[in-house]
């Protein structure tokens, strides 16, 4: 199974996953890493590198940041690039929602780079107007 | 203007300097000085990349960034110096770089032998020395996170920590 981890600024990652808990049950394979003024970077980066060296060889792993180029997307990259030889690694931003819940339904079916382009379109396709 | 900002973020370019500073002040380009990262390819590559689109990054050395901090400094478009610790500034300006007048530091996350001297600002002796060495030669350091949040310097705090 694709293992996903969900990173954020403060809580955010944390609040998703359990958002989706409630429309989606219980979860394997999702885990949250999150950035706090208290650890910072160094923190962050600590437990991400942890979590991904105990991941088994080969394992196909796709990381949520909420926003581009910020710290926890920065370091999942630099984990990442780190990594290529041990752990297949995609990281995609816009962390949201329908993001997650859509991903969690087709992971099993799909390769890393498929999931992670269904997971984008499902991202922004989450994002509309209210008709009235 | 030329090098119009001068900040100290250990996160070097990130979220908070991409979608707030560049917003608030005119920003043509970034110059991020660290050895380590500078040195460091996979470092160095996501560091560039995390630049807002348009804004042209380059992450250096300090010696490779004096002859282009010198040039920065004499032209029309606003450049920001962005570092990863306040000792590289001491480097910048034992070298020469003596536009530099106003520190803006960001996070500095906390570390071991780091003292908290503010809200994610942990500094080391060492970075404590460097803080009253421009306080020294008259620069002025601010503490501010991010535009909008509330400031100190190191004028209202240094006499706890030296």
């Amino acid at each position: 199974m694709i293992e996903i981890i969900l990173v954020s600024h403060g809580n955010l990652a944390t609040g998703i996953l359990d958002s989706s808990k409630m429309i989606y049950g219980d979860l394997e394979n999702v885990s949250c890493i999150t950035l706090s003024n208290d650890g910072g970077m160094e923190y962050f980066n600590e437990e991400l590198a942890a979590f991904l060296d105990e991941l088994e060889v080969g394992t196909d792993v796709l990381i949520m940041a909420d926003l581009k180029s910020g710290t926890p997307f920065n370091v999942s990259l630099v984990n990442a690039l780190e990594r290529k030889e041990k752990l297949a690694i995609e990281i995609v931003s816009g962390l949201n929602l329908p993001m997650l819940i859509e991903s969690l339904a087709i992971r099993d079916d799909l390769s890393l780079g498929e999931l992670t382009k269904r997971a984008i379109e499902a991202g922004k396709a989450g994002i509309s107007i209210a008709k009235k | 203007m030329a090098v119009s900002f001068i900040r100290v973020d250990d996160r070097i370019i990130h979220g908070q300097i991409v979608t707030r500073w560049a917003r608030e002040r005119k920003c043509d380009g970034i110059i991020a000085v660290d050895d380590k990262t500078a040195k460091n390819k996979i470092l160095k590559s996501v560091v560039k990349n995390a630049a807002p689109p348009g804004i042209k990054a380059g992450v250096f050395t300090v010696e490779q960034a004096l002859p282009k901090l010198k040039k920065a400094s004499q032209v029309k478009e606003n450049y920001f110096l962005i570092v990863k610790t306040p000792t590289t500034l001491v480097s910048l300006l034992e070298n020469g770089c003596d536009f530099i007048k106003k520190i803006n530091i960001g996070p500095i996350s906390s570390k071991e032998g780091a003292e908290n001297v503010g809200p994610n600002a942990a500094l080391t002796k060492e970075e404590i020395k460097a803080c009253e060495y421009f306080y020294e030669q008259g620069i002025t350091i601010i503490f501010k996170l991010v535009p909008n949040s509330k400031p100190y310097t190191w004028k209202d705090i240094r006499k706890k920590y030296i």
